[in-house]
């Protein structure tokens, strides 16, 4: 059974999820100090795990060859570094390229993870609504594209059956009679879309499109609990930008592995700590309050 | 002060030959009116509509004045325009912009430039009143075809205007949820005072509740007035609107009488009780269409006990089908929604592989047929939208498309077919510039040039005026004489009532009684033609108008 | 041309230019200073300034409805081209149509098309770190295509010549976009080597793509340039 709990940092406003994702994907690539990426990893883990429970677990299954893939072919590339694990074809394989391998690898698959779980919660309104505001005419478009689509799919099909059933396709045909059938479907699809769009810009106008200053609707509010995690959001991620910008996440990994660790590197991955864990401890509290709450019944 | 006010309105198209498509046309509309407008296709019903809202009025030359509340409609502003008339389209789909309900009736209000707050509410309102809230969150791709016309009318009601113009607003929509819409639309009336303005092919829901009804001929207005003389003034100029008329009023003006012409079946039945004044008629049952021999030889279709789902934990669709048609007969599967109707016919096809149970055409199996053997002058289909089948630049090149290359006698088989058909004319034009009707007959052309013995019709009737039809119908009859064996699924009752020599009934992925029409609609007490519900508390199985004033004039 | 939208080719043109002579180069510089490891946020940042003149341009005229329909409906098709083509699994025309809607509406609307074709087809498959390189390289060739089809290489009545130039531009240009990014990503140090590996390893892919829009551009070309034009007479539309 697969079980999926409910995202409660999805509730949040948009911009705030964005936001989220945006610093968590942007500093993911740019921090490639140990500490920094244990926490990218095991958050951006956990996270997806508590949105999408079982799943989650099958998805870093999946990943862990990726992660070998990766870091072992790494140091193919380079040979730099002081110790050499062995030689092939005359070339070295050093223990500072395997190391910076297994880091690039520990990247990779933290933004891959938040990236699975950026798909499951920013819906497409909600990547409408955030863009809605400066580009109202390409966010329309967009919402349009969407309400094609599943449309297209659908006539595409009915196109494709309508043919088979006067014998002008079929699937045991050759495969030229394949790709010629399947160019005339798009064909057909196209004009029939085309001839359509007529009639939806005339509903548009009709409805007052392009007659004056347009408004753009959301159902999301702001609400004040919005504002104040946006407002430690900022606050960590400008703390974690200092401690970076500091040397707190220096990292050299060839020809010499050389890690920092001063105060910036605790009180910066400390703060990363703090801002990847956000949407996963809004998740566990509020199950541990529905929990409390139902017990008490 | 009249709403609208049209004063002398004609107009030709731009690219057209010339000829008015509106000829003199003054018309004037108040408040709160519930106004129908009908006419054959072509007769200008659309294009007098589209004059009533600036941005929709096609290009042309047009003389005449139009007033709106008083002003030439010209002067009010685009913005005006938007708010104060709501304009309801044929196609339900591409109608809507967006991809959300919720947006999708905020559309207008944001074109509007309101604000966030007058937004909300005004959204909420709607939601409300129009029972939109169970799928006010959903993707507009997973709503059924009436509640996507739902949505377009409280998405346009939104913008709270004083007049609704409705053209042919249900012809997508199956009846049941051509009822709804229509219902909704008369609540507004009723309720909001919004003027309404309406074309349609069914006549039956509408035409009683107008105040008044305007038929149109030729780009010209012909009767204006309240529907009983209407009905009065088209069965005396005989005019060809009359076959378009509820039930009701057909049969009136069939049987001689002195009484009220009724516009309901409620009124009908009355009308006819009092028409016998109490007494029983002494004929009370039309003689059937004699039955052809039975089961001579192997049935084209027959499908035994048919079960298939679309995945392997889905849900059964077809529940055990099993049925046949004989050769050379019209059969008509009817049904609600959602019954596996279309499913069954894609089995036919073997499409849709059944994972119990056969399909035999011709007694052989049917996925024992390779694909060119079996849609190569054997099985055919017409799909439900004939626009699925057009993928040329003209009807001429669809229709080429059909013939091999080197068929020699290919220029005498498309004009034959052609002319069955009747779309001689059309050969020249663009498949998606044809009305409906001439689609769906250029459509089932191609799909003649197959030559098919088993032709599957899926609801050909859907949007097709009473002339169409009466068209299409002489086209299945020529078929018919041919040998052809048609299957069809529909909803129209009242064609397949006078059409197919034999009806089941579809519910639950099963098909529950085969009968002959007369025997199947005359047992319905529900799903049974107007006329048929009209009189069958008198006369045991007229169902058709003419079998009802056939019954008439015995007893009288 | 009147004088307001005189005035908005200005505002664009300005927007344009800041990007084009500030912002760029300002991007290079501090993606130069941070050194190799930061090139895939570099050049990310560098493709979206890129595309916003393309944006800036479009939302500052404010289209009309027919021409957001039209572009919508391109886009769409992109995306679900491949549903059309059920019985050919991996078979991905969407280069073909981006270069056609370049060819028949001009360059703004080929990349629109391009760009947010690829940013819908993400959000339906799935984001990820392809995504921005992925809206650039479409993006681009259908603003390519436009200027191409002026200049008579791309020619609707020459369907064979299409063909090649649209599996040349997906081999040699698409191709060579998205296997950067792989580069950028995947790879711990940008290297000759590791630069020839990867876009060796992507070769088959973009060859097999490249067949693929050239195939669809071969059969399509004519028949779709044919009922784009009758679209712009009916619905009015030269050029977005």
């Amino acid at each position: 059974m697969q079980v999926k709990n409910k995202d409660n940092f999805s509730s949040y406003n948009p911009i705030l999820n964005f936001f989220f994702f945006v610093c968590a994907i942007g500093l993911g690539m740019f921090f490639m100090h140990p500490a920094f990426l244990v926490c990218s990893f095991v958050l951006s883990l956990l996270y997806y795990v508590t949105i999408e429970g079982l799943k989650g677990f099958k998805f870093f299954v999946l990943m862990v060859p990726l992660i070998l893939l990766l870091a072992l072919i790494n140091p193919l590339f380079n040979t730099a570094g002081t110790h050499i694990l062995f030689i092939y074809f005359g070339r070295a394989y050093t223990l500072e390229g395997l190391l910076y391998g297994v880091a690039i690898a520990f990247m990779f698959v933290s933004i891959l993870n938040w990236f699975a779980s950026y798909n499951a919660v920013m819906t497409s309104d909600k990547f409408i609504y955030i863009f809605g505001k400066f580009l109202p005419s390409i966010s329309l478009v967009l919402t349009m594209i969407l309400r094609l689509v599943p449309n297209f799919q659908r006539k595409a099909s009915q196109i494709g059956t309508a043919r088979m059933c006067i014998g002008k396709a079929g699937e045991n045909t050759e495969k030229k009679e394949k790709i010629e059938n399947g160019m005339t479907v798009l064909s057909g699809l196209a004009t029939w879309a085309l001839e359509g769009g007529i009639i939806t810009a005339d509903s548009m106008r009709s409805r007052g499109y392009g007659s004056g200053k347009r408004t753009n609707f959301a159902i999301y509010r702001f609400d004040s609990r919005d504002l104040v995690l946006l407002i430690v959001m900022i606050g960590l991620v400008a703390g974690i930008c200092v401690c970076g910008f500091m040397g707190g996440a220096a990292v050299i990994y060839t020809p010499v592995l050389e890690i920092t660790f001063n105060i910036y590197t605790i009180i910066g991955s400390v703060m990363y700590f703090c801002l990847l864990a956000i949407p996963s401890v809004i998740n566990i509290m509020e199950e541990i309050i529905w929990r409390i709450l139902r017990s008490r019944i | 002060m009249a709403h609208f006010e049209i004063k002398d309105l004609s107009f030709s198209y731009a690219l057209g030959s010339g000829k008015k498509a509106l000829d003199h046309i003054n018309l004037e509309i108040e408040q709160g009116e519930y106004i129908t407008v009908c006419g054959k296709s072509g007769s200008g019903k659309t294009t007098l509509l589209k004059h009533l809202k600036s941005v929709l009025t096609p290009h042309g030359v047009t003389e005449g004045k139009i007033y709106f509340e008083g002003k030439l409609l010209k002067d009010i502003t685009l913005r005006d325009q938007s708010a104060k008339i709501g304009y309801v389209m044929q196609n339900p789909d591409n109608q809507i912009v967006t991809d959300k309900v919720w947006h999708e009736l905020a559309f207008g209000l944001e074109s509007l430039g309101m604000d966030q707050k007058t937004i909300r509410l005004r959204v909420a309102e709607m939601a409300s009143y129009f029972g939109i809230q169970g799928w006010f969150h959903k993707n507009v791709s997973e709503l059924s075809g009436g509640q996507k016309q739902l949505l377009n009318l409280a998405s346009i009601m939104a913008m709270q205007p004083t007049v609704l113009i409705l053209d042919e607003p249900t012809s997508q929509l199956d009846p049941i949820a051509a009822t709804d819409f229509l219902n909704t639309v008369r609540k507004i009336n009723l309720e909001l005072g919004t003027t309404i303005i309406i074309t349609e092919h069914r006549l039956e829901d509408i035409f009683h509740a107008s105040d008044r009804v305007v038929v149109m001929e030729k780009g010209r207005i012909i009767c204006d007035d309240n529907p009983h003389a209407v009905g009065e003034y088209l069965k005396e100029t005989k005019n060809e609107m009359f076959a378009a008329m509820p039930s009701p009023v057909q049969i009136y003006y069939g049987v001689e009488n002195n009484l009220k012409c009724p516009l309901t079946v409620r009124e009908g039945r009355n009308w006819l009780s009092e028409v016998f004044s109490g007494n029983n008629p002494v004929h009370t049952a039309i003689d059937e269409k004699e039955q052809r021999g039975e089961n001579i030889g192997v049935p084209a279709i027959s499908i035994k006990k048919v079960w298939f789902r679309y995945e392997k934990t889905g849900q059964d669709i077809l529940k055990g089908v099993d049925f046949y048609v004989s050769r050379g007969e019209f059969f008509a599967i009817v049904g609600g929604n959602g019954t596996g109707k279309s499913t069954t016919l894609k089995a036919i096809c073997n499409i849709c592989k059944p994972y119990r149970g056969q399909i035999l055409i011709d007694g052989k199996r049917v996925e024992k047929y390779k694909s060119f053997e079996l849609f190569k002058g054997n099985l055919a289909m017409l799909p439900q939208d004939p626009q699925s089948i057009f993928v040329k630049q003209t009807v001429g090149e669809d229709l080429a498309e059909m013939m091999d290359k080197d068929c020699a006698d290919k220029e005498t088989k498309i004009a034959e077919i052609a002319k069955i058909c009747d779309i001689e004319e059309l050969l020249e034009s663009h498949p998606y510039d044809l009305s409906g009707g001439e689609q769906q007959r250029a459509a089932l052309a191609k799909v003649l040039l197959t030559e098919p013995k088993i032709l599957l019709l899926d609801e050909p009737t859907k949007g097709l005026d009473n002339f169409f039809k009466l068209k299409l119908a002489e086209v299945l009859k020529t078929l018919k004489s041919k040998g052809v064996t048609i299957l069809m699924v529909s909803h129209d009752v009242e064609f397949c009532a006078k059409y197919v020599d034999k009806v089941g009934m579809f519910f639950d992925g099963g098909l529950i009684t085969v009968n002959t029409p007369n025997k199947f609609f005359s047992r319905n007490s529900f799903y049974t033609t107007a006329a048929n519900r009209m009189s069958r508390h008198l006369f045991e199985n007229a169902i058709n108008n003419e079998d009802v004033i056939k019954l008439c004039q015995m007893n009288l | 041309m009147s004088n307001e939208s005189l005035k908005k080719d200005n505002k664009s043109l300005c927007i344009s230019l800041v990007v084009i002579l500030i912002l760029i180069p300002a991007a290079f510089a501090i993606g130069n200073y941070l050194g190799d490891r930061k090139m895939y946020i570099t050049s990310v940042v560098i493709m979206f300034l890129s595309m916003v003149p393309f944006f800036a341009n479009f939302e500052s005229r404010k289209p009309q409805a027919r021409e957001l329909v039209i572009i919508a409906i391109m886009c769409a098709l992109t995306v679900a081209s491949r549903a059309a083509l059920v019985w050919l699994p991996n078979f991905k025309p969407m280069g073909a149509i981006v270069m056609m809607t370049g060819m028949a509406f001009g360059p703004q609307a080929g990349f629109l098309t391009g760009s947010l074709g690829m940013l819908i087809s993400n959000m339906i498959f799935g984001q990820g770190p392809w995504t921005p390189w992925q809206m650039f390289a479409y993006g681009l060739i259908g603003f390519g295509a436009s200027f191409l089809y002026k200049v008579k290489i791309l020619d609707e009545k020459k369907p064979l010549k299409c063909a090649v130039v649209g599996f040349v531009t997906m081999v040699a240009f698409v191709g060579i976009i998205l296997d950067t990014c792989s580069v950028f990503t995947m790879a711990a140090y940008i290297t000759k080597e590791t630069i020839w590996t990867i876009y060796l390893f992507g070769l088959p892919v973009n060859i097999t793509q490249g067949i693929c829009v050239a195939l669809t551009m071969f059969f399509l070309v004519k028949p779709i340039m044919e009922k784009l034009m009758r679209i712009k007479i009916k619905y009015g539309v030269l050029e977005i």
